[in-house]
């Protein structure tokens, strides 16, 4: 499966054929088609300025119903302490927590999709949709671009920005998954550099505005990088930012402490137009599963982590972004 | 010059290979802990062993790689590799109660050392660890040659052979100097 993804992703790559990408975080269901194909096989992506959808408004009566129903907190603490443990042995630095929590609303999937405002939007048959504000890795001239985002405050909190800046858990969580991307570029390119660190951009939410930190790193490709382009996706997952560090062993613990399937989930997907590719994370994540909407959220577990902060931060992630 | 990165299942190890490839005449490979063979490394000039999860006692192969190859090859731990060759000499480790994870501390070097030939008397360190060496373990054959502000040792190295451990990590971005301490143990 994982081979004939990696060889069909190769060959567009290498005959310049424009394609959408698809991986679940167990790598497990790749997905490859070409972009051509998207719309009648009943996907319809956004990323950045390209897309294959044409807006059209939703129904301007609808007055939307959202009312979230989270797993408890005793099930999210005991998930914690397995891996509170577990930083303390020294067997993860970093792991990011996630759950699904249960939402009842009359949108539609696609309606979530057409609604939502994010940089990465992707519709998938009607299983899923996400609206990322993540970027996966990109490539421009010859490089290849990774942006871990690690940090958010509200902008409206006096100071905010210096507040998140000299915090020593969002500085640690951000070292850590600077270093372990740069671990991941330079698995698949060479002269890795960070070429911004910690800077903040501003983002629009339903509920105000709210700071982000992030960070710049590159590196060089090789010439004919676009005909590998399938063993360099697969090279670098999963993704640092959803996954954590060091990766092998925080994923045998993830698996312990959440229990269930991520699927496409904290996967990533992306578009190669012919030329260059771009990608997401798969966050922000709404998802059918017999009949019942659950959105899929989480966050990143460090040694300075309140099991009662990160429980009410992964609620809080389940919004609609406008 | 071959030199060899044994990766402990870690997710740093390519940052090692990359600083490394910079420098010239450096040829490296990287071997997994699961395919190691202590046995069959002898045609490699320089031996890294990497940071990774856990402790010493979960990769038993890298002892029998320090057994094998301390007396005739340069080699450099890192982390969990510095506690490799800690343990392996006789120190012991302790479960600090205060994680270092992604922290930045300062580290002073103390007297002098081949592997820290023109890094700043003071420097600052990227660590990830959360076991460190117990400092009244120091066992003869080793001397400790820098220590964070915490009092934490931060590097060890052999009194005769020229094996190396850091505790912090040369790799991470928090690292000054880190280039400067791979071009060293590949300029030994």
């Amino acid at each position: 499966m994982l081979d004939d993804f990696i060889s069909k992703a190769n060959n567009f790559g290498k005959k310049g054929i424009p394609f959408l990408f698809l991986l679940d975080f167990e790598m497990r269901k790749p997905y490859i088609c070409r972009l051509s194909e998207t719309k009648n096989k009943g996907i319809l992506f956004k990323v950045r300025k390209e897309t294959n959808f044409t807006a059209h408004s939703i129904r301007k009566s609808l007055e939307i119903k959202w009312n979230v129903y989270p797993v408890s907190f005793n099930r999210y603490l005991e998930a914690f302490e397995i891996i509170m443990a577990e930083i303390k042995k020294g067997n993860t630095y970093l792991l990011n927590l996630t759950f699904p929590t249960l939402v009842k609303t009359n949108l539609s999937l696609l309606d979530i999709f057409i609604i939502s405002n994010a940089p990465y939007k992707l519709y998938f048959k009607d299983k899923f949709t996400l609206f990322s504000p993540e970027c996966f890795v990109k490539t421009s001239c010859g490089y290849i671009y990774a942006y871990p985002m690690k940090g958010t405050i509200d902008a409206n909190i006096a100071n905010a920005k210096h507040v998140i800046l000299n915090d020593p858990k969002e500085e640690r969580e951000h070292n850590t998954v600077v270093d372990l991307l740069r671990n991941d570029l330079a698995i698949v390119s060479k002269e890795v550099e960070v070429t911004k660190f910690r800077f903040v951009s501003e983002i629009s939410t339903n509920k105000g505005k709210i700071l982000q930190v992030s960070s710049e790193i590159r590196g060089l490709l090789c010439r004919d990088w676009r005909s590998r382009i399938g063993d360099i996706l697969v090279k670098l997952l999963p993704a640092g930012s959803i996954s954590g560090a060091p990766k092998k062993k925080t994923m045998e613990i993830i698996k312990k402490a959440e229990k269930i399937e991520r699927g496409y989930y904290t996967g990533i997907f992306g578009i190669f137009n012919g030329k260059e590719l771009e990608s997401a994370v798969n966050i922000r994540y709404v998802e059918k599963k017999n009949g019942d909407t659950f959105f899929r959220s989480g966050g990143g577990i460090t040694y300075l982590s309140d099991p009662i902060k990160e429980y009410e931060e992964m609620i809080k992630k389940v919004y609609l972004p406008k | 010059m071959d030199i060899a990165i044994v990766d402990n299942n870690d997710s740093f190890t390519y940052i090692i290979a990359d600083y490394l490839k910079k420098i010239k005449c450096a040829q490296v490979s990287i071997i997994g802990y699961n395919a190691l063979e202590p046995r069959m490394m002898n045609h490699y000039d320089k031996i890294v062993i990497s940071p990774g999860p856990g402790l010493p006692d979960e990769f038993p192969k890298v002892h029998e790689l320090i057994r094998l190859y301390y007396k005739s090859k340069p080699i450099l731990g890192v982390c969990l590799g510095f506690e490799a060759i800690a343990t392996f000499f006789g120190c012991k480790l302790i479960n600090l109660s205060f994680v270092y994870h992604g922290v930045a501390r300062r580290v002073k070097i103390l007297g002098y050392s081949r592997l820290f030939k023109g890094v700043r008397k003071n420097f600052t360190v990227g660590l990830y660890h959360s076991w460190a060496v117990n400092n009244r373990t120091i066992s003869k054959e080793l001397r400790v040659t820098s220590i964070s502000e915490d009092d934490i040792i931060m590097s060890l190295e052999h009194v005769h052979f020229p094996v190396f451990g850091v505790q912090f990590h040369p790799e991470s971005y928090i690292t000054e100097d880190g280039q400067k301490i791979f071009s060293n143990f590949v300029g030994l």
